[in-house]
């Protein structure tokens, strides 16, 4: 049991550090459902992947998933809320509401296979291999080095990004180059864990850690703990249970969650 | 002195069950605890209710194929979910073309397989090699009962001629039972019916019904507004009333069908297990037969006294 679900433990630890440090940028810009537009987006570019090719050409496919989440990136990049005066969230909304009709629509014409289309949401854990988590490592890798050189930069941009001051052209640039990277990270996680172990773990360990501390290298390090320890728990409850392993992943978080809201609120309750 | 004669009882078949076998389904399950009997033990992965390409596969599963001797399938392209199972089960055996690895579809009559050039995508979820939902055609259960009984001498040899002796017993049940069940349908033989999903070929030929059309545009794909219209259109023109549903089907979709065209659902059984009551292969014939005979009288109007009843019985 412990080997069936080692690589998909070790996919979850890889997954819950890259997108607990995503999390504390999304929510610095209040845009939560990006990376579920951004997956969508990923899954449209898969369906005309595959209409386009007519064949299962995993590697025409990716690239079309790519090039669908690229033009995303520059969506979410260019239309900030001083430029169109709508909230960010409803520009999400509405990429994702419309790119998961589409993914219906040619689902119904072209009779696409749809398990195909829908395997890139509902992920597949249980049968994580070391291969992929190896490939994921070292995509994930280059995303943090360029994280880590651009720190300052990116902090920067989030932190101002709900302000309605006129974004320069160095500012888009970099606005593009951290969503571009952000969909690669959740383009190639959501096709192995899934869309809601992806924003479990991008969304929980960042809200939690917002709880507690102020600072952005604390926030970080709290919420690494939490999505490590809650995908851990999760998938020891797949293991015991004999419970379907991404849905169990994303109840723990859940249930990390409602524990550090109680915690919060508790201290304070006498007073 | 009762305990003793209690585990005494109980010894031999505990000596016994030592072929594991696992199946996809609870139909080969059931087929396989037929031929099997005290010598194996059998699980299927499948419940029944579900359809079997959205199968959502749990860690229970990998750890069963471990253990199993025997993995009992339905082959062709009916099971999408198992190749990526086999692949974390780990056993060489099990694999596709390893000795523990039992396709039933092997010396079947498959229907509606595609001609060559006819296979594009445009088709909807179309299977390649044919149609997949062979275990409904009761004969086509004799076949399948060989298949698992070669299998299981390959694991013990020693027992050979009991499963060759039980899958003849599953041959004259299932013979005397398709007799039995062609004469009770024959109200209906020659009728027409509108299926849910492409699961019925083999049990419509069968029991001599036809299908008019399917409520699924294309296998798999849920029907727009104007193919609803359309084909309840359809059956009116044609005096056919009767729609075959699975338990997986849209029901809501079906009865919207069925009421646009005054006719009537009629839910099937398309696995074992699939609805309460039916727990034997051979159960499944008679409930569905039973079921498509009452829906038929009903909607001719004789539910309340039906004299062709008597006869069927």
């Amino acid at each position: 049991m412990i080997e069936l679900l080692a690589p998909a433990l070790v996919a979850c630890l890889l997954l819950a550090c890259i997108l607990s440090y995503f999390g504390l940028h999304v929510l610095l810009r209040e845009v939560i459902f990006v990376d579920l537009a951004l997956a969508q987006l990923a899954a449209l570019g898969a369906a005309v992947g595959h209409l386009l090719s007519a064949h299962t050409d995993s590697f025409a496919t990716y690239l079309y998933s790519f090039g669908f989440t690229l033009a995303g990136a520059a969506i979410f990049a260019l239309a900030r809320p001083a430029r169109i005066r709508l909230p960010q969230e409803a520009l999400i909304g509405i990429v994702y509401g419309v790119s998961a009709a589409l993914v219906i629509l040619l689902v119904s014409k072209s009779a696409l296979d749809r398990d195909e289309v829908e395997s890139m949401l509902t992920g597949r854990l249980l049968f994580a291999e070391w291969g992929e988590i190896g490939a994921m490592a070292l995509l994930f890798g280059a995303v943090v080095l360029l994280h880590v050189a651009l720190r300052r930069q990116f902090l920067e941009i989030s932190e101002q990004s709900r302000t309605h001051t006129s974004p320069t052209r160095r500012q888009k640039l970099l606005d593009f180059v951290f969503y571009a990277s952000f969909g690669v990270v959740v383009t190639s996680s959501v096709q192995l864990s899934g869309v809601l172990v992806v924003f479990g773990l991008l969304i929980v360990p960042a809200s939690c850690a917002a709880i507690f501390f102020a600072s952005i290298s604390n926030r970080l390090l709290a919420g690494w703990l939490i999505g490590t320890i809650s995908a851990s728990a999760g998938i020891a409850a797949s293991a015991i249970w004999d419970l379907p392993t991404g849905a169990a992943v994303v109840a723990a978080l859940g249930v990390a969650f409602a524990m550090a809201v109680t915690a919060s609120i508790l201290p304070r309750a006498p007073g | 002195m009762l305990a003793i004669a209690v585990v005494a009882a109980l010894m031999p078949s505990f000596a016994l069950a030592d072929v594991r076998v696992v199946t996809t389904n609870p139909t080969l399950a059931d087929l396989t605890r037929q031929i099997g009997g005290d010598q194996v033990r059998v699980e299927s992965l499948m419940r029944g209710p579900e359809n079997p390409h959205n199968v959502i596969p749990k860690p229970s599963f990998v750890m069963k194929l471990r253990k199993a001797d025997l993995f009992v399938h339905l082959g062709l392209d009916a099971e999408p979910w198992v190749p990526n199972l086999l692949r974390s089960a780990r056993q060489a055996r099990l694999l596709s073309g390893g000795s523990g690895n039992i396709d039933t579809s092997t010396g079947i009559a498959l229907l509606e397989v595609p001609s060559q050039g006819e296979l594009t995508r445009a088709l909807g979820d179309i299977h390649v090699y044919g149609n997949t939902h062979y275990v409904l055609d009761p004969l086509n259960g004799i076949v399948i009962g060989r298949t698992i009984a070669r299998a299981l001498t390959r694991v013990e040899p020693e027992h050979a001629s009991l499963f060759d002796e039980r899958a003849r017993e599953l041959e004259r049940s299932l013979r005397a039972l398709t007799e039995k069940l062609t004469q009770a349908m024959e109200p209906l033989a020659g009728g027409r019916v509108v299926t849910y999903h492409r699961t019925w070929p083999y049990f419509l030929k069968r029991f001599k019904l036809q299908k008019l059309d399917e409520v699924e545009p294309k296998p798999g794909i849920a029907p727009g507004p104007r193919h609803i219209a359309q084909l309840a259109e359809e059956m009116e023109r044609s005096g056919v009333g009767l729609v075959i549903v699975e338990t997986f089907s849209n029901q809501r979709t079906a009865q919207r069908v069925a009421d646009l065209s005054k006719g009537r659902t009629v839910l099937l059984a398309q696995e074992v297990n699939a609805v309460p009551g039916v727990e034997t292969y051979q159960e499944l014939f008679r409930y569905n037969t039973e079921a498509l005979l009452a829906a038929h009288r009903e909607l001719n109007g004789t539910s309340t006294n039906p004299p062709a009843a008597e006869t069927t019985r």
